[in-house]
């Protein structure tokens, strides 16, 4: 049964920022909760708690964003999805529209200024 | 040579302390986490248990502080209250039966103890030898009601009661011996108290609200102390028996059967509080019309006056009927259309 839900990644509320950062470490490859945490300090400067690493998880795995690989030696892996990629995507084209027309602002005005 | 061995041994003593102590340093943080995470709910363990405890230990104690701590607590609020997994295990049905009965239990306990608040209110209570027919009518329905329930809430509890009794008896299951077992212990205590509160009352020579005519009541610290005393025993040991005794029933392997059978005796017993509930707010209704100075003036239980004892037992009692009677409404029966064709269900026994 295909679990996979259309949900955008907003509607996972307080954890759709985690759930974004996790999504882009796993866009790297298969990755098990610490190794996740590393990545996503490295990457982007965010700590993330136990608590909200397994919160952002448990939701995005329920949405068929990710799924869990089998365990190796007590650390499960994980690996987005297609549906996940296709979130990550939609989530970082429009983030990347929203850079460009802020830059773009910020530049004419420095320019005019 | 002996030297050489008793330095030989010096050092295997201090290699094994020193081992000793590592392995003490290495449990406390595992009992840490582990304690971490019974926080969560259980079918979250089970599926995130052992990596959620990978995690804790890859990160080591010294990375992990007050700020994650306070992070899991709030990871494990999120999993009670926003549930990202289903509980699947066991039978849905008759997990909704078990929740449902559970709840009508504790809520003819409310019941009870509010019941006993308007039998304290009449004790002693000049309303209560009045003359008037409409009020002794009214105390004959919550008398009725109180009789139909127990009645009831016997029939529909007792065989599960004995089936949890016999199947920890049978498996040697203390814990849940001891759950069922709490209630005998509350009751004694309880006793204990109460002859205490007589005895201390013998001693002083008066009794609690021992409020003459013409007289002013002076209260006697010593007397009114061990009263309330022996009240807050009286509810404490009928929420301790309560829940242990809902705790017993949920670690019970009880057949569905009995669940399904208590179902009607559990839906007279709440029309039986509906009943007595009517019979309360009509007793308080006449009482109020026909005797209101009475009413509003004499004492009922704790020191209080009559209307304020009965509006107490009026709202505790109505929060007991209308908990009981949702319970029944959302648990009771809905579902059983769709568990009659899931196969295996009704032959789960004790």
């Amino acid at each position: 049964m295909d679990t996979t839900t259309t949900e955008p990644l907003a509607d996972l509320g307080r954890f759709s920022d985690p759930g974004l950062l996790i999504l882009a470490s796993l866009a790297g490859g298969p990755k098990h909760g610490y190794a996740m945490m590393e990545d996503i300090e490295q990457m982007a400067g965010v700590r993330l708690g136990p608590g909200t690493l397994y919160g952002a998880l448990a939701r995005l795995e329920k949405r068929g964003l990710i799924r869990a690989l089998a365990a190796e030696d007590r650390r499960r892996p994980y690996q987005l999805t297609g549906a996940g990629a296709a979130a990550l995507t939609e989530q970082l084209t429009s983030l990347e529209a929203f850079a460009t027309t802020g830059l773009h602002r910020l530049g004419a005005a420095l320019w005019n200024g | 040579m002996e030297r050489v061995n008793d330095m030989g041994r010096t050092e295997q003593a201090s290699q094994a302390s020193q081992s000793q102590q590592a392995g003490q340093a290495q449990a406390a943080p595992q009992r840490l986490h582990t304690w971490l995470l019974r926080l969560y709910p259980s079918v979250w363990r089970d599926r995130y248990g052992e990596e959620f405890l990978a995690l804790l230990a890859d990160r080591g104690i010294s990375a992990f502080s007050f700020l994650d701590m306070l992070d899991v607590f709030y990871g494990a609020l999120d999993a009670r209250l926003a549930p990202q997994l289903a509980d699947t295990r066991g039978f849905p049905m008759l997990n909704r039966l078990r929740k449902t009965l559970i709840v009508v239990f504790c809520a003819y306990i409310l019941y009870v103890l509010s019941g006993t608040g308007f039998y304290g209110l009449l004790d002693d209570n000049s309303l209560a030898k009045s003359s008037l027919a409409n009020l002794q009518n009214a105390v004959y329905v919550v008398q009725a009601g109180a009789g139909i329930s127990l009645l009831a809430i016997l029939i529909g509890g007792l065989p599960i009661g004995f089936a949890a009794l016999r199947s920890a008896w049978s498996s040697g299951r203390r814990s849940v011996l001891a759950l069922l077992g709490t209630p005998i212990l509350a009751f004694l205590v309880v006793i204990g108290s109460f002859l205490a509160l007589v005895a201390i009352e013998k001693s002083q020579g008066t009794s609690v609200f021992d409020a003459k005519p013409g007289q002013v009541f002076t209260p006697n610290v010593a007397v009114v102390a061990a009263y309330f005393t022996a009240v807050a025993i009286w509810h404490l040991a009928a929420i301790v028996s309560t829940a242990a005794m809902a705790t017993a029933i949920a670690r019970s392997p009880i057949s569905e059967r009995l669940y399904r059978f208590a179902r009607i005796p559990a839906l007279v017993a709440a029309l039986a509080m509906l009943l007595t509930l009517g019979g309360v707010v009509a007793w308080g209704i006449i009482a109020n019309g026909q005797a209101s100075a009475q009413f509003q003036h004499d004492l009922g239980f704790y020191g209080l006056t009559t209307m304020t004892s009965w509006i107490i037992v009026t709202v505790t009692m109505t929060i007991a009927v209308l908990v009981a009677l949702v319970a029944l409404a959302r648990g009771g029966w809905r579902g059983e259309a769709a568990a009659a064709h899931q196969p295996g269900i009704a032959s789960q026994g004790a």
